[in-house]
């Protein structure tokens, strides 16, 4: 597949990602459970695991898909490395608060478990990007 | 890089060259290099993942580390609460002008970080005052029957607080479990936390209040917490614990106040409802 397309892929994932991050850093500032087939979302947004050193871990989920999505705009090897390295971050912290939710808090949060699903995709592609070569770059990854 | 047929490429270059594909020595060497350039930032990549994910996960850890103490901290909850009229889930004047009701879980750390710091402020300025009474509508949903070993820790609280009440020391009881709360479902809520917690409560038989705890006492309670929660956000799905309601004594309409909002927040509209 070609470096464009790849780029486009990683750019509508994370958009994908900050989306529903989006929605769950909006629900915790406004104080309201996020819309949910399960009582899960409100226990895991409830719990403690929900925060990392007082800042929402919604919010940092936004910040790290926008930041995947701004490495996109630029046509630097550089920018690619850094996307690819902030796609496996995320796929190793879902990871964890999967593993966080099965273990420490016994509940799924269906919009987080979503976003655990993004991320998995994502990093593939993301390094699939990072190695794929942009012919206005020379090599894809120098 | 392959080049493109008809580009015009030096001499040299063109001895490995044909039509975008190299052959030769120097060919295979080239295409070891661009391989061998394209795996260097992959690792790079990688490694500072591996690196950056196991630093996450451990500052994780460590800002959720347990607070579990041997000892149960009473800070000065006691001295708060003194001389304040409680009966029942009630804290304040019977006939207080204003009554915001809290709905929260024991082991709900958002419901804590309320207890702390906002709940001092109101009973100072507000209850003390004797314009607001606060009644306690606990709920127990926060209880994982979903990991082995059945975590109970919230019944367990909200049995005893509810204990407590029925000496009217619930809030006593209330505000030293969050005080002293623990990480979820870890059963932090053992038989001498619930001892110490009781036996901390000036006033309190401490021995009567767990032996009530275990007792369809406390059911009665419980079960009009729920309700008011049903009667006020329908489901258990459409509150976010802590939810208050607020409202003038003797009146039906209320003002709804969801998540554990900043002390100004509680202010204005308890200050809102007594200019009524």
């Amino acid at each position: 597949m070609s470096e464009r397309y790849l780029r486009w892929a990683v750019a509508t994932l994370a958009l994908i990602g900050a989306g529903i991050a989006g929605y769950l850093t909006y629900t915790h500032f406004r104080g309201f459970p996020p819309v949910c087939f399960t009582s899960g979302c409100e226990i895991v947004q409830n719990s403690r695991w929900s925060k990392l050193f007082g800042i929402p871990v919604a919010l940092l989920g936004l910040l790290t898909y926008l930041s995947i999505v701004a490495t996109t705009l630029v046509r630097h090897p550089l920018a690619k490395q850094a996307g690819a390295m902030i796609a496996l971050v995320a796929l190793g912290f879902n990871a964890y608060l999967l593993y966080i939710q099965e273990h420490e808090i016994g509940h799924y949060c269906t919009w987080c478990v979503s976003n655990e699903i993004v991320s998995l995709v994502l990093a593939p592609v993301a390094i699939a990007w990072l190695l794929s070569t942009d012919e206005r770059e020379g090599t894809g990854a120098s | 890089m392959r080049p493109p047929c008809g580009t015009l490429y030096p001499a040299a270059v063109l001895s490995n060259t044909l039509c975008g594909t190299e052959y030769g020595e120097a060919g295979e060497s080239r295409r070891l290099k661009v391989r061998g350039n394209k795996l260097a930032p992959l690792l790079a990549v990688i490694g500072g993942a591996i690196v950056l994910i196991g630093a996450i996960v451990v500052a994780s850890q460590l800002s959720h580390k347990s607070s579990k103490t041997s000892t149960i901290q009473t800070d000065s909850i006691a001295e708060m609460l003194q001389g304040v009229p409680q009966k029942g889930i009630e804290l304040g004047n019977p006939n207080a002008k204003v009554i915001l009701s809290e709905i929260s879980d024991p082991q709900c750390p958002y419901c804590a970080d309320w207890a702390r710091e906002v709940f001092p402020t109101l009973v100072q300025d507000y209850v003390r005052t004797g314009k607001l009474r606060i009644e306690y509508q606990g709920l127990s949903f926060l209880d994982d029957n979903n990991l082995s070993g059945v975590s109970k820790d919230s019944d367990r609280l909200l049995n005893l607080a509810q204990a407590a009440g029925l000496q009217n020391k619930l809030w006593n009881v209330v505000e030293l479990e969050f005080e002293n709360q623990g990480t979820e479902n870890t059963g932090f809520a053992t038989d001498d936390f619930l001892k110490g917690i009781a036996e901390a409560v000036p006033g309190l038989n401490a021995d009567k209040a767990i032996a009530a705890s275990n007792t369809n006492a406390v059911v009665g309670p419980i079960n009009a917490a729920t309700a008011f929660m049903t009667a006020n956000f329908k489901s258990l799905e459409k509150v976010m614990t802590p939810s208050f309601v607020l409202k003038r004594n003797g009146t039906a309409k209320s003002v709804k106040i969801i998540g554990a909002q900043p002390l100004a927040t509680f202010t204005d509209a308890i200050d809102a409802q007594l200019k009524k």
